[in-house]
């Protein structure tokens, strides 16, 4: 989700400097095209013109006379001429329409010399004690004729211009931040599910609209994960299922030969090993499928709150009552009289016990003393199953710890094997939030802490 | 009489109970019959199929029913339905199918125990036993210990001529004891034996009841030879003759 924020403000950023650049742009734009215009103007404004042609007339004669040059340009542009003394009458004009009258009172003089006369744009310019007037052609220039502006009015559109820009700026912002919300709210489910996807988890999306498809896309790609571990599991289960039907006939003749009276010491010797390793390819299978159930969620743990010592009497009483052998002795102490309960899988927890039995008792074929103990601390509990036996060297001890399981692990599986009666107990004690520790030095120890539910005093 | 290694000639009545064996895989129901005659049961009828087991069932009226799961024409859970809607027999469900779902659905029928292949012979035997014990259980004779007599219909002791009763918590706790003679039975099942479901706390008064029931039926209380004490777990039974 982080680094999705980060791509979102990337984008803002790229966003502003695309702003930036329109306007840029705009002006760059603004000044090539009104160039020409501007130039245009200058060379050839009223102003310009009519500064030339006052500058063109003579007096002959006590009258004016302008350029037939100038009066040949004047012409060629459509412009008319007049020239009004000081009792307001023409003394002078050129190709003047017939509506212009010749006569002008000191009232038309200040009319027209910001505007017009007779819709004709005017441009006047004092010459000696007169006033020459230049119309320009109808429609040719609009004249402001209002031109005072106060300066507060001025003041005020500078700020109105400041304005707009800032509630532009800000209408952008709400723009983006509303949108970057949209965006978030639509996408933030796919990333979650992306994420709990890529942990192997199964996911359900339900997004709406645009991004509905995406969604139906994560679901399927949810679907074939599950169906695979499911596939999976289903295929461990089906094996160890058929399994157990030729087991059973194996591991039943082998038992009767073994307490067959007619069968002799070394008969009964390999009877006892089919037994054996019968007994194991049992534990085998039913590891394999409970861890493989307990690796892809097939099997919801089925909690209840339950006394561990109980369990633990039952589960070492009955270790005890299947048949222990005398060289192995195994005994139980609670080293608290509270019951503590926790709230767990009942029948993993006795299955993690009789493993790490098991286990003591298939790598001590020499025997040794087993000792399982209940112990609390601060609201946690710990189940303690240690022996006195060989124990492992260290570098198998680091093995167990720390190399995954050929059940997780993509490489071959050799070099990679621990027994899977521990990789099932790790599996059982994580799905209760425990914690395990596995030392050996002497002997092999496994201590399982869960946290405790109640306490009965 | 004929003194019998599962605990004493008391038990002969339950060899000559009939056992229904229902499995499709003729190896396992030839094992499991040899296994059967080992241990002195002869009335034993076998079928393969659902429908061979509903007719074995009606023709013979069994006393315990040992069933698969799956059957060919059926699967062993209906048939345990079938068989509870005529008779109240134990049923033993022996499979291969081990996932706690299918344990609990057979448990959910009413089935006495629910056995996962592969399984050993004598852990199918001392369950068969056990449960025809407690489900039989008022033909109960009398107890052979070293060193006196348990008469359970009576709730008596005969030790050395002189008769001890039994209280009613002594007699359940030393009949749960005697169901379960050479194993160890926790405090905890004992407990729940004396006093019901979900006990607790009666720890020291399961210590002052088998104290009192050693000194009935032992010849030496304070050095025990048929009760003993297993430290942390509970108590075991020492029925001479036992295997």
């Amino acid at each position: 989700m982080r680094s999705f924020s980060r791509f979102i403000k990337k984008h803002l950023l790229i966003f502003i400097s695309t702003i930036l650049a329109i306007l840029t742009l705009d002006v760059l734009l603004f000044v090539l095209i009104f160039q020409g215009t501007v130039y245009e103007l200058n060379s050839s404004s009223p102003r310009k013109v009519i500064e030339e042609t006052a500058s063109m007339f003579t007096i002959q004669d006590g009258t004016y006379k302008l350029s037939a040059e100038q009066e040949k340009t004047l012409h060629d542009m459509g412009i008319w001429g007049i020239i009004i003394d000081t009792e307001g009458s023409a003394v002078w004009n050129l190709t003047l329409p017939e509506e212009i009258p010749h006569t002008f009172t000191l009232a038309d003089v200040s009319e027209f010399s910001r505007g017009y006369i007779e819709s004709y744009p005017v441009f006047t310019k004092r010459i000696d004690d007169g006033l020459l007037v230049l119309g320009y052609p109808q429609n040719s220039y609009m004249k402001i004729t209002s031109n005072a502006l106060p300066y507060s009015t001025l003041f005020s559109i500078i700020w109105y211009f400041i304005g707009i820009f800032t509630l532009d700026i800000m209408l952008l912002f709400v723009a983006y931040t509303v949108s970057k919300r949209q965006i978030s709210r639509n996408i933030s489910p796919i990333i979650n599910s992306l994420d709990k996807l890529s942990k192997g988890k199964p996911v359900n999306v339900q997004s709406k609209g645009d991004l509905e498809e995406i969604g139906n896309r994560i679901n399927a790609a949810s679907d074939i994960l599950i169906s695979k571990d499911a596939a999976r599991a289903n295929w461990i289960s089906g094996v160890s299922h058929d399994i157990r039907t030729p087991l059973s006939v194996i591991l039943g003749y082998a038992d009767r030969i073994l307490h067959s009276k007619e069968a002799t010491g070394q008969i009964q010797e390999q009877a006892d090993i089919i037994c054996k390793q019968s007994v194991k390819i049992k534990g085998l299978i039913e590891d394999l499928n409970l861890a493989s159930q307990l690796e892809y969620d097939m099997q919801p743990l089925n909690k209840e709150l339950f006394s561990l010592s109980k369990l633990l009497r039952k589960s070492v009483s009955d270790f005890i009552n299947n048949g222990l052998p005398e060289k192995y002795t195994l005994d139980f102490e609670a080293e608290t009289t509270h019951e503590y309960l926790i709230n767990g899988d009942k029948d993993l927890i006795k299955r993690a016990v009789e493993n790490l039995l098991n286990n003591s008792v298939n790598h001590n074929p020499d025997g040794c003393n087993i000792h399982v103990s209940l112990s609390q601390e601060d609201g946690k509990i710990s189940i303690l199953v240690a022996d006195d036996g060989m124990g492992v060297p260290q570098e198998k001890l680091n093995n167990i710890l720390h190399a995954p399981h050929y059940m997780n692990s993509k490489k071959s599986t050799r070099g990679l094997q621990h027994g899977m009666g521990l990789h099932l107990v790790k599996k059982i004690v994580r799905s209760h939030e425990g914690k395990i520790q596995i030392t050996s030095g002497t002997g092999f120890c496994v201590e399982m802490v869960f946290t405790s539910a109640a306490i009965k005093i | 009489m004929k003194v019998n290694k599962n605990g004493g000639e008391y038990m002969d009545y339950l060899k000559e109970k009939s056992i229904l064996l229902v499995d499709d895989e003729p190896e396992i129901i030839k094992m499991v019959i040899s296994i059967l005659n080992d241990d002195d049961f002869t009335n034993i009828i076998a079928s393969a199929s659902y429908s061979e087991a509903i007719q074995n069932f009606k023709k013979t009226q069994p006393d315990i029913a040992v069933l698969d799961v799956m059957l060919p024409d059926g699967d062993g859970f209906q048939l345990a339905e079938k068989i509870r809607e005529k008779s109240d027999i134990p049923i033993i469900f022996l499979t291969a199918k081990g996932e706690a779902e299918d344990r609990f659905s057979g448990l959910q029928l009413g089935a006495d125990d629910y056995i996962v292949k592969p399984f050993f012979p004598q852990e199918l035997i001392l369950r068969i036993n056990a449960i025809l014990k407690r489900c039989y259980k008022e033909e109960n004779p009398v107890l052979h210990l070293s060193g006196c007599t348990v008469d359970f219909s009576r709730a008596e002791v005969i030790k050395d001529n002189d008769v001890y009763p039994l209280t009613a918590k002594e007699h359940s706790i030393l009949e749960t004891l005697y169901r379960n003679a050479g194993r160890i039975v926790t405090i905890d099942a004992l407990c729940e034996a004396a006093w019901g479901d979900n006990p607790f706390g009666y720890e020291n008064s399961l210590m002052a009841h088998i104290r009192r029931i050693r000194e009935k039926i032992e010849p030496n209380p304070s050095k025990p030879i048929s009760l003993l004490t297993v430290k942390g777990l509970g108590y075991k039974l020492v029925v001479p003759n036992m295997r």
